[in-house]
């Protein structure tokens, strides 16, 4: 069974296995594709047009094959004509490396599966990443690619999770029965990675399903049919079964062992899970909430923003375009470094405000994620969120949506069925605060102080959430599906993976918040030294005076609030000082309700359409002042703050 | 003397097992559901072991090192029987 190794790269990670004091037996192993051929040739033939695409079932460790593969010149781009990610790299040979969502096949369950199915099938090589631990699963979709005749190697990653479950593969056998080459990988670790592109130089088409089209075109229509589906898919199921039993050998096939096994199962006790999710939500109040929002914002606010670098434009634009002189000249000072300036509050909000505390929120949610605690969440809010229509996976996009709504308005993408979808996306743009908002609500709630108005806060958004899903599931026809979700064990997150993660999400944030939060700016300056924003303030005076019984220059607050909701609740930062601790609080409520970013928006017209966006928008701007005077009213005649 | 239902060999809905049970898919009753649990190699004839059940809410199962958390629905109607000896277990 064992194989004299030539290739220079396997006999390396061999010779490092073995000076490691590794006694794992599957790192030694090498494929029979590689064996007796040398690098250089295949090196050779190398085609540098060639596209490789990695596939694989979600938590197999994709991403982090992903980022061995291609370093860091990486990029994420849209599937055309979707919204749903790409990751793009550039191998060490400049030939295109495309990640795929994680998918458990090549069906049109999601619209996720379809983009990862269009991705999959147009590759010249499929990478196929496999976990050893669920190798029974996670074979369908190698099979099912092996049935669509592309060319292939699989990776069997996480050997170390398999063993702990006591679970042995038999590779050697693995690879002859599939007909393609085999490897064996410890993707955390680093084991095993550097020899995947040496043998991806050898992928094959493997051996098809007995009793399958082997013509792709004619599978694809026969597995596109809803009658013949499942004959297909038991078929294809019965011959992996086979070939599992063959290989696999399951040392003991009970419980997972060690703290990973008692927590993973700990978490799905609903009284742990409801006190693990109230710890979670105080401890992101403590260090998001009143470090970062308090200390270090503090710092970069006060100290860095409003200490040195804000007078420093001012300065500068004074010099330039002198405030008092001609009443053009002075407008322009207004529109650059005034109140709202262009240049001065953009940057004081972007840099001193929102990117700490995005900094700090999604490094926190990429720790829940990558050790495995959301996915068991999701469990528990199932039966929840099965009353307003939606399944437990749509606490992803909800959790999500707290970092931001538009980002997570695409997520939504996972949900199965468009009903959900609209019930999800409705709910986000309405009721979820994104963080940069969260941002500016945690700096506002810090001014009045204490834990009566975050509850109160807290309570206002759980109230119309329950009402808007309960209506909207009452309302829409049809019936939501229900929950199916792979739990990846619980896992120890890595660090490198945490980091980079965050990092990424909170550039792509800038990048996108950047320019509409500094053309806010620009708007509202413009029409506060036109005389505009005088004018809207009367038309909305009612509202705001007597309704919400707010002063009436809060009124521009909303207009903001229509360009970035964040930047809407800045406004209201501005001028907190002349507001009372209840007029904060209903201000932040309505804020909070009233209509999503630009950018959501966009994307909502984009992904629902334009007669569903316009329902939600208008309906939106009912639901917010209808919310903040009901809150208005009720605090004046019983003060609880 | 005839046992309590729950220890005669008959069908019953995967959502009335309790945790700790290994039971056998017998049936998979909706062709939705029978499609996405044959990729998840959820087969009739194949075991799992209920690890949790949620309240009114989802069962977890699992087999081998997958865990799998199923809906209360779609528990309903993945019809499972006890699985008695060792042997059986590792079909």
């Amino acid at each position: 069974m064992s194989l004299t190794p030539t290739s220079p790269a396997l006999a390396a990670s061999q010779q490092q296995a073995v000076r490691g004091g590794e006694s794992n037996p599957y790192l030694c192993y090498a494929s029979r594709f590689l064996a007796g051929r040398s690098l250089q040739a295949k090196e050779a033939a190398i085609n540098p047009d060639q596209v490789l695409v990695l596939a694989g079932n979600p938590n197999v460790g994709k991403s982090v094959v992903f980022n061995h593969l291609t370093g860091s010149y990486t990029n994420v781009s849209n599937f055309p004509g979707t919204t749903v990610d790409i990751p793009k790299g550039y191998l060490a040979d400049n030939r295109l490396l495309k990640d795929t969502p994680g998918v458990y096949g090549l069906s049109r369950f999601s619209e996720e599966e379809q983009v990862a199915k269009q991705t999959i099938l147009q590759a010249d090589v499929v990478i196929n990443v496999v976990s050893a631990a669920t190798l029974e699963r996670d074979l369908f979709l190698t099979q099912q690619i092996i049935d669509f005749g592309k060319p292939l190697v699989v990776v069997v990653n996480q050997i170390d999770e398999a063993q702990r479950l006591g679970i042995e593969i038999d590779l050697a056998r693995l690879e002859t029965f599939l007909g393609v080459p085999v490897l064996a990988t410890i993707a955390t670790e680093g084991k095993g990675l550097d020899d995947i592109l040496p043998l991806a130089a050898v992928a094959r088409c493997g051996t098809h399903t007995p009793d399958v089209p082997a013509d792709p075109d004619a599978l694809e229509l026969l597995e596109d049919n809803p009658a013949q589906q499942l004959q297909v898919y038991g078929q294809r199921r019965r011959y992996i079964n086979g070939i599992v039993r063959e290989v696999v050998r399951h040392l003991e096939t009970g419980q997972p062992k060690g703290w990973s096994g008692r927590l993973g199962q700990w978490l799905l006790n609903p009284f742990v899970g409801i006190v693990s999710g109230v710890a979670c939500l105080l401890m992101l109040y403590q260090v998001v909430g009143v470090w970062v929002a308090g200390d270090v914002v503090n710092f970069t606010e006060g100290t860095l923003m409003l200490g040195g670098l804000v007078p420093l434009i001012q300065s500068v634009v004074n010099n330039l375009v002198p405030p008092h002189g001609h009443p053009l000249l002075g407008a322009l000072n207004t529109i650059l470094a005034g109140e709202f300036g262009v240049l001065t509050m953009s940057v004081q909000y972007i840099f001193g405000v929102l990117f700490p505390i995005i900094l700090g929120f999604y490094i926190y949610v990429s720790l829940l994620e990558d050790c495995g605690y959301l996915p068991r969440i999701a469990v528990l809010c199932d039966s929840l969120l099965s009353k307003i229509g939606l399944n437990g996976r749509a606490v992803i996009p909800i959790v999500l949506g707290f970092g931001c709504v538009t980002m997570a308005t695409v997520s939504t993408r996972v949900l199965t069925s468009q009903r959900e979808r609209t019930i999800a996306s409705t709910i986000l743009a309405v009721t979820i605060p994104c963080s940069a908002q969260i941002a500016v609500i945690v700096g506002l709630m810090a001014k009045i102080g204490g834990l009566v108005p975050w509850l109160l806060f807290m309570a206002s958004l759980v109230v119309v959430l329950t009402l808007l899903g309960t209506a909207l599931n009452k309302l829409l026809p049809g019936q939501s599906s229900g929950l199916l979700l792979d739990l990846p064990p619980i896992r120890m997150p890595l660090l490198k993976n945490v980091l980079k993660k965050t990092w990424v999400r909170t550039v792509v944030f800038l990048k996108e918040a950047a320019p509409l939060f500094m053309l806010g700016s620009l708007l509202v300056s413009i029409s506060q030294v036109t005389g505009l924003l005088v004018w809207v303030q009367g038309i909305l005076a009612p509202i705001t005076v007597e309704l919400l019984n707010l002063p009436a220059q809060s009124a521009e607050v909303f207009i903001m609030g229509m360009v970035r909701r964040d930047f809407g609740a800045a406004g209201l930062y501005m001028m907190s000082e002349q507001l009372t601790s209840l007029q904060i609080l209903t201000a932040l409520v309505t804020i909070t309700l009233f209509v999503p970013c630009i950018a959501s928006a966009t994307v909502i017209w984009k992904e629902r359409g334009l007669v569903e966006s316009s329902i939600v928008l208008l309906g939106s701007w009912v639901i917010a002042f209808g919310t903040g005077t009901i809150l208005a009213k009720l605090l004046a005649a019983v003060p609880f703050i | 003397m005839a046992l309590p239902p729950e220890q005669q060999d008959i069908d019953r809905p995967l959502s009335h097992c309790k945790p700790g049970d290994r039971v056998t898919i017998t049936r998979l009753s909706s062709p939705y559901v029978a499609s996405m649990a044959t990729r998840l190699g959820l087969v009739e004839g194949c075991t799992v072991t209920c690890q949790a059940v949620v309240p009114s809410g989802p069962v977890v199962v699992r087999r081998g090192g997958m865990e799998l958390a199923i809906g209360r629905a779609y528990a309903a109607e993945i019809m499972v029987k006890k699985t008695h000896s060792a042997m059986e277990a590792l079909v």
